[in-house]
């Protein structure tokens, strides 16, 4: 029997300074795509209909009308800049379509047609803050970014965290997305020799920056004993820029795949089966790979692709996901993921030394972060065994 | 995270005859801020009303534009949700001293910032109001310095201003202090103020002439 087609948007840049980013999340929503066409369990086809809006803004909006008006889309996997998300949410919540959002962001934005499945702040950079408050106590951290709301918002939470506990933020330099040229910037960490460096770049911009890093710690020594922080870094960017220009590095995400779960080993083998042995799926691969699934059972569930009835569905499912149990919050429509920091080591692998005790539920707004912060930041060996769900 | 002018939570929302899709989009913002809405479809007597932290109003609403609802003299940050952009409902919105506004219909966001905007609007009206309120101190402080120390207008202000910048109160506070307490107001106590040289002031001491530079502070 044939199964019924749905038509699916997948808008993620592809090309432009975070291509390398978008094809790993376009990886991860065509494979949950593809598994549940080959599932007898989904008595239809999710059919992708794939736009490269090349990270132009103008191009997100024309892609996004093009699917809506002409392919008649009511559900679209993509973005990951909040400017391409905001860019097209008008469009989205005009025609009553949702957005699977799988990026990371952050936060203070909660639409009631869009998904956000990537971790909210308080699952993100609350946690990096308090390994630094707790690691790092009386040292300034010198933030160097992206030029664009969401390093803004990171460099504003940081420095409102950071206030009155350690050191605070020494500086806070911001560069053109895309930008390269870093001298300038290396030159003033040499200069006011920082403790801590927390890096908000993103794409070829932060690459330029890890490799400029690493030339200058030949001449200064000292670089290599600052403790470095990332929010974005990423398996496939490690193979991209080569171990030695991150080892040590300090990530915090909910996804690694160093993860120990059967679900994870399962995932992984599956992504490389599909997209070939040496790709490399990241924690934006593995939301997106959510997205998809959750889109897929929640259509099954609710027997229509009605975003309403949709939605509905969603708020009543539970997957266990590689990175562990996840489901959407129906409060703010953003996911519990479980927040982990990993170490880059030396042999290029980001290795969790420790993760929340179980999924943390999604704050965008930070209105409860006193909360986690009372809960303590517990070493992930000294966590084993313990998981508080919901 | 430390506490902040931007945290909204706990505070406590006073929403005026909402339209039930309004009201839900409040309700469902107010929740993921931590905050608890109540809403009435009368108004409350003012002393409930200023029980609250902020106020909502339907700009659009027949019944609150009755002369006897007025809420201007409530001092609280106010809202205004506007639909009618005509003129006289907009006027009526501006009558009550609303301090923000948001465009109906109501949607997913949106009240978050309308709420810090608000709340640091009234902050700057309640400080100018408190100001402009203590401002015939001021004149009679200086009154006073004049008649007791024998010094100039320029300088009994020189010495007020210098007074609150070392004390970091503002001159209407330490205006009033020194009304209330004439041993605050006699040269001993003074004569360091009177000599204070402020940054910029290129002078020292209260004989010197007009301080042009500084006065517009007042």
């Amino acid at each position: 029997m044939t199964k019924a087609s749905i038509p699916v948007g997948i808008l993620y840049s592809l090309t432009g300074f975070y291509g390398g980013i978008g094809r790993e999340m376009r990886n991860g929503a065509l494979l949950a795509c593809e598994e549940a066409n080959e599932s007898a369990a989904y008595p239809f086809r999710l059919d992708p209909i794939e736009f490269d809006p090349g990270g132009s803004l103008e191009a997100y909006q024309r892609h996004c009308r093009a699917l809506i008006q002409e392919r008649s889309v009511r559900h679209i996997i993509g973005c990951y800049t909040s400017a391409s998300r905001k860019a097209i949410l008008p469009m989205i919540e005009g025609h009553g379509c949702l957005l699977w959002q799988s990026a990371r962001y952050e936060g203070f934005e909660s639409s009631e047609n869009v998904l956000y499945i990537g971790s909210a702040p308080n699952q993100n950079v609350v946690p990096l803050m308090q390994y630094v408050r707790e690691s790092h106590s009386g040292d300034k951290i010198y933030c160097v970014g992206s030029n664009y709301v969401w390093a803004w918002e990171i460099n504003r939470i940081v420095r409102e965290y950071m206030e009155g506990a350690v050191g605070g933020v020494t500086a806070e330099r911001l560069v053109p997305m895309g930008d390269a040229s870093f001298d300038h910037i290396i030159r003033d960490i040499v200069r006011t020799r920082p403790r801590v460096l927390l890096n908000t770049l993103i794409g070829q911009s932060a690459y330029s920056f890890y490799r400029a890093w690493t030339e200058a710690a030949k001449s200064f020594p000292f670089l290599n004993e600052v403790t470095k922080l990332s929010l974005t870094l990423t398996e496939p960017e490690i193979r991209l820029v080569g171990t030695d220009a991150v080892r040590d590095y300090v990530v915090s995400s909910v996804y690694f795949q160093s993860i120990a779960r059967a679900e994870n080993q399962s995932f992984l083998e599956r992504y490389r089966d599909r997209f070939g042995q040496e790709s490399c799926p990241s924690v934006d691969a593995e939301a997106a790979y959510l997205s998809g699934l959750f889109l897929a059972r929640a259509i099954a569930e609710a027997g229509t692709t009605d975003v309403e009835a949709v939605k509905t569905a969603v708020y009543r499912d539970r997957i266990e996901a590689p990175q562990g149990p996840v489901w959407i919050d129906a409060d703010n429509n953003h996911a519990y993921l479980t927040p982990r920091l990993a170490r880059v080591s030396d042999d290029g692998v980001l290795r969790t030394f420790w993760e929340a005790p179980g999924p943390v539920k999604p704050d965008p707004f930070l209105t409860w972060v006193e909360r986690y912060e009372s809960g303590g930041f517990r070493p992930a060996e000294r966590s084993s065994g313990q998981r508080q769900e919901g | 995270m430390a506490q902040s002018n931007l945290l909204v939570r706990g505070l406590s929302l006073c929403a005026l005859f909402c339209d039930p899709g309004d009201r839900s989009a409040i309700e469902r913002q107010s929740h993921r801020l931590g905050m608890a809405p109540t809403f009435h479809e009368a108004l409350p007597s003012s002393d409930a009303l200023l029980s609250f932290d902020l106020l909502v109003i339907d700009a659009d609403n027949g019944t609150v534009a009755a002369p006897r609802y007025a809420i201007a003299e409530i001092a609280r940050p106010k809202i205004a949700l506007v639909g009618s952009e005509a003129p006289s409902r907009l006027q009526w919105a501006l009558s009550q001293e609303v301090t923000a506004h948001l465009q109906k219909p109501i949607r997913s966001q949106g009240l978050f910032s309308t709420i810090v905007f608000a709340r640091e609007r009234h902050a700057q009206l309640v400080g100018a109001e408190s100001r402009a309120q203590g401002r015939r101190f001021v004149v009679s402080a200086q009154i006073a310095l004049i008649r007791e120390l024998a010094i100039d207008e320029a300088s009994s202000f020189r010495c007020l201003r210098n007074l609150a910048m070392n004390t970091h109160k503002t001159i209407e506070q330490v205006s009033v202090e020194l009304l209330a307490d004439p041993e605050l107001r006699t040269r001993p106590r003074l004569q360091a103020h009177l000599d204070f040289q402020a940054p910029g002031d290129g002078r020292s001491g209260p004989s010197g002439s007009a301080v042009a530079p500084l006065r517009a502070r007042r």
